[in-house]
């Protein structure tokens, strides 16, 4: 960690034009717009990314955030919120048994097998989300084989999801009903995933870049992507892209974060509107 | 008020039309690209909308073609302003579903004057086929 | 259980990696000329943008001058994914670029300031002020001042407000001036 500089003395002015050409900026890059209501949030950040990296003013550091990569990242992580909870955008399951899984089973031919793909997995309460959410929830559930492949690049959360402990915050949005099904008691508020299910999802550790040429990384159905591509630069987004829609069965579907959109990321994907949510297609 | 979708790459014009059509009495929402525009126009009922053809990602002819295939918008009025100015340019932007096609740049009263025109304004949305 | 634990190998036919094989060799060799063949060819969206971000990536002067050439084809989707491509590969893009803001298509000399735009750095801004104090047409005058908006520096707000007498009839570049000044810097 590189040694923080210190103002001397007040934070750096950030003035009405440079709140709205930072405002500009992000809204080009990311499809996210900072209304006047969000000042204090979005200031109080800057301060934080210009102390940090040692720069003397506003100016100053949205020079340096246009140039370089890491910043970039580190800033929208700032700006974004990132809490992963399970079932999190509940919609986003509505639609895969409501919408999504009607289509792709249209497109299996004799093949009863399905493949998802969780990735950035995290510490696994979305391919967890999405493995109860299936079982409640999708009436033809028992007539397909589903494999969830979940990955992450970073090796401790993957270690975290194969265990499959959560605390009761993590786990609050899910029934109850659903919970003593799935999972056991561990103490201390604690649950853990049953083992048939922690054994049934993939865990590895995978990325999404390198990953283009692996063949086990392909022919899936659905992909949830959410959160990750809004982190890249632009060459990265399109590169990522790319694999993601290489790594689909034709007519597979993806599903972004709630804020992202494919508009800033790339134009390889079919726009299709659900009544549940706005997802995107790789074409038959 | 008639709601406008305004879809050009640069900031600048953006702003410009924003200005422009406000002052008139549109309601405004913006867009980068053909593909944002897309997301949007289906997310909400726009009244018109004004297209640049050169964009990233999802260009304004693209977005027109996108736009007359899908049923519950197609009938959305478009204005394409564009510094394109060869006749072939106006006659892929109407083969591809535009109504009015300008260069630019465009008189802002008018685009007001047009916008009005367009959408009935006053209240009753404008169709056309 | 219907969730059942995912295969470690998937089988997927050869044929459908055959483009995307074409382009990773290219991209390999270095070979700017091919990777640019495979953009225009058009046929298949992935193996184009897997072409363009190859190019991307290369960043030689090679990969530059044919994404440079691929800016002249009559395809709105192909030649802003090549404006877009250009933007994201930095300075010396800049040189490359400059012959084409001396072009006879006004259009030509927009789509040059259009990548200048995305190459921020105070070189670009000074190359497009001298077009926006010289060039004939307004758009592309326009153009010029949208880079000067998007990368230009205090020194240069002087200049930028003569932009506007040298169209007195477009009230959008008097608009675009006043909407750049706050933003150098």
């Amino acid at each position: 960690m590189p040694p923080l500089a210190k103002f001397s003395d007040a934070p750096p002015e950030i003035s009405e034009d440079d709140y709205q050409r930072f405002v500009e900026y992000f809204y080009q890059r990311t499809g996210i717009h900072f209304g006047v209501n969000k000042r204090y949030f979005v200031d109080k950040r800057l301060y934080e990314r210009i102390l940090n990296c040692g720069r003397r003013n506003f100016r100053d550091y949205f020079e340096f955030l246009r140039r370089d990569g890491a910043e970039y990242q580190a800033l929208v992580n700032l700006m974004t919120v990132n809490e992963t909870y399970f079932y999190r955008e509940p919609y986003q399951l509505e639609c895969l048994v409501k919408s999504i899984l009607p289509e792709v089973v249209t497109t299996l031919g004799s093949s009863r097998k399905i493949r998802i793909w969780s990735m950035p997995c995290s510490t696994g309460e979305e391919p967890y989300s999405i493995a109860f959410y299936l079982l409640e929830h999708w009436r033809l559930v028992d007539d397909y084989e589903i494999e969830i492949v979940a990955t992450d690049i970073d090796t401790e959360v993957l270690r975290r999801a194969r265990e499959g402990v959560f605390n009761k915050r993590s786990l609050q949005y899910v029934p109850e009903a659903t919970l003593a099904k799935f999972t056991t008691e561990e103490g201390d508020g604690l649950r853990r995933v049953v083992p048939a299910l922690r054994e049934s999802i993939q865990f590895a550790t995978a990325n999404l870049l390198e990953v283009v040429d692996d063949r086990a990384y392909r022919g899936f159905h659905v992909v949830f992507c959410r959160n990750l591509l809004i982190y890249f630069d632009d060459v990265s987004r399109r590169e990522a892209g790319g694999a993601l829609f290489a790594s689909m069965a034709p007519g597979g579907f993806v599903c972004l974060g709630h804020s992202e959109s494919m508009s800033r990321i790339s134009s390889l994907f079919e726009l299709r509107k659900f009544p549940e949510a706005i997802v995107y297609r790789k074409p038959l | 008020m008639p709601n406008v979708l305004i879809v050009d790459d640069s900031t600048t014009t953006r702003l410009f039309y924003r200005d422009t059509l406000e002052s008139a009495g549109f309601d405004v929402e913006e867009a980068v690209n053909g593909l944002e525009a897309l997301e949007k126009a289906m997310l909400s009922s726009f009244d018109l909308a004004i297209v640049d053809i050169n964009m990233p990602k999802m260009d304004g002819l693209t977005f027109l073609k996108e736009l007359r295939r899908r049923e519950e918008i197609r009938s959305l009025p478009v204005i394409v302003i564009s510094t394109q100015d060869r006749p072939e340019d106006r006659v892929k932007a109407h083969a591809a579903g535009a109504n009015v096609y300008f260069v630019k740049p465009v008189d802002p009263k008018i685009l007001a004057e047009y916008g009005r025109l367009m959408t009935g304004s006053g209240g009753s949305r404008g169709q056309l086929s | 259980m219907p969730l059942i634990r995912a295969a470690v190998r998937n089988d997927v036919p050869e044929a459908a990696d055959a483009p995307m094989q074409v382009v990773r060799a290219a991209a390999l060799t270095g070979d700017a000329e091919k990777l640019a063949e495979i953009a225009v060819a058009g046929n298949d969206p992935l193996a184009r943008e897997a072409a363009l971000t190859a190019l991307a990536r290369a960043r030689d002067s090679r990969a530059i001058e044919a994404l440079v050439r691929l800016i002249r084809v009559d395809d709105p989707a192909l030649r802003n994914s090549v404006v877009e491509t250009l933007q994201s590969m930095g300075e010396p893009v800049i040189d490359a670029i400059r012959p084409l803001l001396d072009d006879p298509n006004p259009n030509m000399r927009i789509y040059a300031l259009n990548v200048l735009e995305g190459i921020v750095s105070p070189r670009s801004a000074r190359v497009a002020m001298e077009v926006a104090l010289a060039d004939p047409h307004v758009n592309v005058c326009a153009g010029a001042v949208d880079v000067i908006a998007a990368c230009g520096t205090p020194d240069m707000a002087a200049a930028l407000a003569k932009v506007p007498a040298r169209f007195p009839d477009h009230p959008f570049l008097a608009f675009a001036v006043r909407a750049a000044l706050p933003r150098l810097g």
